[in-house]
């Protein structure tokens, strides 16, 4: 037996393994079957760095989102002085949407005064700064007089806050005081009142012009 | 050869070096796979399978063993997966009706050639459990040392000494009472 298995390969290659070679187009099989899975690996390799790379893209916008969120906040808000310097009209318009927003921020809003119906397009009294001067409504205009351009006193803020019955000497934001005159405007349509402005980050007193706006009793 | 195949940088390019160990050892693995599983179809799936693990593991082939070795010892590692999992595969009855096939034609052949000590041998040596026609076919066919064995399939050199000896034993009965089919 050991001298026919020191012959063994002779004897399974003529017989068994006569069929064994490894023919041409298996090799190319082979071959084949390696460039597929290696472009296999390729394509699994850039589907999975453009995953990675929109991951991490999501993961760096959302971290620099809050930042980037504050910056655009502070650029609004330099802005801000900038665009009621441009014409008075944008400064009352301005004015107007801050003390807006400022009235509608408030934790304890004023309530509508019940005998007051306003017309289509009108403003709701809540939402501007005003004084009741002679049975009418003065509606804040954003400008300021310089103390030196103002008149005598003509009246004064008695009380403030947002009342059932209105009457002359109330405002629903200025704080009581005289009312004044101003040099060169009509003092029927035109009067002024000490209140604070913001000034940049900054509360300034100053005087502030009120405009006729409409009767409290339409 | 495994010299050759190693570029004068030490990096060969590994579609060529693939290619070469390919023409080298394709015919020795397939044969090998077959003597495992005893199913050529198979026999040239294991093959593409081991030159698909030679090439992705070509990288980190460090030449602490030769190529052939190397390669070997994935050659037997694939071809006793496959024999785990064959009978898993929808097509095992016409593969098994090819392998009595190809047995048949061998046989005619065979008498026609008058080589009847060769064919009852390699019968002989298919028709053992593959744990005695393993050592038999590395030490005698692939004419492999004990100890490149034990390398190979991390057998104790005893049991491979002592699987040699039994697998003779068995082998001389089975080649005395003759080669019937299949």
């Amino acid at each position: 037996m050991d001298e026919k298995l020191r012959h063994l390969k002779e004897s399974m290659d003529r017989t068994i393994l006569r069929n064994g070679a490894l023919r041409a187009e298996e090799k190319q099989n082979i071959l084949f079957a390696i460039r597929m899975r290696k472009d296999r690996r390729k394509k699994r390799f850039r589907i999975g760095l453009g995953a990675a790379a929109v991951l991490c893209l999501s993961l760096a916008i959302s971290l620099l989102w809050p930042a980037l969120h504050d910056l655009s906040s502070h650029t609004k808000v330099a802005r801000a002085p900038q665009e009621k310097s441009l014409s008075p009209k944008n400064k009352d318009q301005a004015e107007d949407k801050t003390e807006q927003m400022r009235i509608l921020d408030a934790s304890d809003p004023p309530q509508y005064n019940s005998g007051f119906k306003y017309e289509k397009n009108d403003t709701p009294v809540t939402l501007f700064t005003y004084i009741i001067f002679n049975h009418y409504y003065y509606r804040k205009t954003g400008q300021t007089a310089d103390p030196s351009e103002l008149g005598q006193e003509i009246g004064r803020i008695k009380r403030t806050g947002v009342w059932q019955e209105l009457r002359s000497g109330d405002s629903n934001n200025m704080r009581p005081g005289p009312i004044y005159a101003i040099h060169g405007k009509d003092p029927a349509e035109y009067i002024a009142a000490k209140g604070t402005i913001m000034v940049g980050r900054k509360m300034r007193e100053s005087y502030l012009i009120f405009k006729k706006y409409k009767p409290i009793n339409p | 050869m495994d010299k050759a195949l190693i570029g004068t940088d030490g990096h060969p390019d590994p579609e060529l070096l693939i290619e070469q160990l390919l023409d080298e050892y394709g015919e020795s693995v397939k044969k090998l796979a077959y003597t495992y599983v005893k199913d050529w179809a198979l026999a040239e799936d294991v093959t593409q399978e081991v030159f698909l693990s030679v090439y992705h593991h070509l990288p980190r082939f460090r030449g602490e063993s030769s190529y052939k070795t190397w390669i070997y010892k994935i050659a037997i590692n694939k071809s006793k997966d496959a024999i785990k999992t064959r009978f898993l595969r929808p097509n095992k009855l016409l593969k098994k009706l090819k392998a009595y096939t190809d047995v048949y034609d061998l046989s005619a052949e065979a008498r026609a050639m008058d080589a009847i000590g060769d064919v009852r041998l390699s019968q002989a040596v298919m028709r053992l459990p593959v744990k005695y026609r393993e050592v038999i076919i590395l030490y005698y066919y692939e004419e492999l040392k004990l100890e490149e064995i034990q390398q190979l399939t991390k057998i104790n050199l005893s049991t491979i000494k002592t699987r040699l000896r039994r697998a003779k034993a068995m082998l001389r009965e089975l080649y005395e009472e003759g080669v019937t089919h299949g």
